[in-house]
């Protein structure tokens, strides 16, 4: 094969092993491919009679070529991406860890709050309601509250268990976008 | 075509012009990389250095406006051919609008200042 012959010219040789080196500096997934273009070029350029000197000169140095594939493909120097994929595990795990306590906390106190006062509160403006009616409802003891009372007393339950969920939600969304933007970022394609 | 060395205001425009260049070439049929270099060589301030061209082929490979397929040389090694996807096509279709629109104004300010 000719691209063998190209592979075994010293002065190619060189260039190439340069060149790949330089490549393999970046993270670049078509690496082989890249260099398996610039075989074809050179083997080409050879074949139309061109001196192998005269070929190279006009391709550049091979640190420059590197260069000019990653600025074109937007290659991100190799090791960046590990190094952010694992700063950004540290944080999550951070931020996990910091919160968690506090999490526990709120999702207790809240979600106790959330799922226990609505209800509650509804049943209370229900049965006040009934006996305001006039109906007395058995069990239902309202104390020195009137109906009329125990129908407020209900809305205001009601409304806090309202309050509640809503700043479990609004909690919850707020741990969930710091975590997200402690993720790592995609990385630049390439 | 002129002989004269491109200044490095020619560079920057020639710079952003390539891709449309490469891509125009790649229109009527497929071409590979050592007849690209060569074509563009041909229209003087279009020449460009195999290590401006290369890349761009590979970013126009991996952006799938390029599509690649192999052919043996009875002078040489295998080559490469490129030919534009149908993504390569819409994309020449509007940077050529784009280029239109540039150039005609361009010609406008400079042959009445851009006045009506």
């Amino acid at each position: 094969m000719t691209q063998t012959a190209t592979r075994d010219h010293p002065v190619v040789g060189v260039y190439m092993k340069t060149f790949e080196d330089a490549l393999r500096a970046f993270d670049c997934d078509h690496s082989s491919e890249i260099a398996r273009d610039l075989r074809g070029h050179i083997a080409e350029a050879q074949a139309m009679g061109k001196p192998v000197d005269e070929v190279l000169a006009s391709i550049g140095p091979a640190e420059k070529l590197a260069r000019a594939y990653a600025v074109e493909l937007e290659l991100n120097p190799r090791g960046e991406k590990l190094k952010r994929n694992i700063g950004g595990i540290l944080r999550v795990t951070g931020i996990l860890a910091a919160a968690s306590f506090l999490t526990f906390i709120v999702v207790m106190l809240l979600g106790t709050i959330a799922v226990g006062f609505v209800p509650t509160g509804l049943a209370v403006i229900v049965f006040s309601g009934v006996e305001l009616s006039g109906y007395d409802v058995p069990f239902l003891q309202l104390g020195p509250l009137l109906p009329i009372g125990g129908m407020a007393a209900g809305a205001i339950v009601t409304l806090l268990g309202l309050l509640a969920g809503w700043g479990l939600k609004n909690y919850l969304r707020a741990l969930a976008n710091t975590l997200r933007r402690a993720l790592p970022v995609p990385p630049a394609k390439g | 075509m002129s002989a004269s060395p491109p200044t490095e205001w020619t560079s920057q425009l020639r710079r952003g012009a390539l891709e449309l260049c490469v891509l125009g070439i790649l229109r009527a049929e497929a071409s590979y990389g050592y007849e690209i270099v060569a074509t563009l060589g041909k229209l003087g301030p279009l020449a460009a250095n195999e290590n401006t061209v290369y890349p761009l082929l590979r970013r126009l490979k991996n952006d799938a406006q390029l599509e690649t397929f192999i052919v043996e040389s009875p002078s040489g090694p295998p080559r490469q051919y490129y030919r534009l996807t149908s993504q390569g096509r819409r994309r020449l279709q509007a940077l050529e609008k784009e280029w239109t629109e540039l150039a005609r104004a361009v010609e406008l300010s400079l042959s009445n200042g851009g006045g009506s």
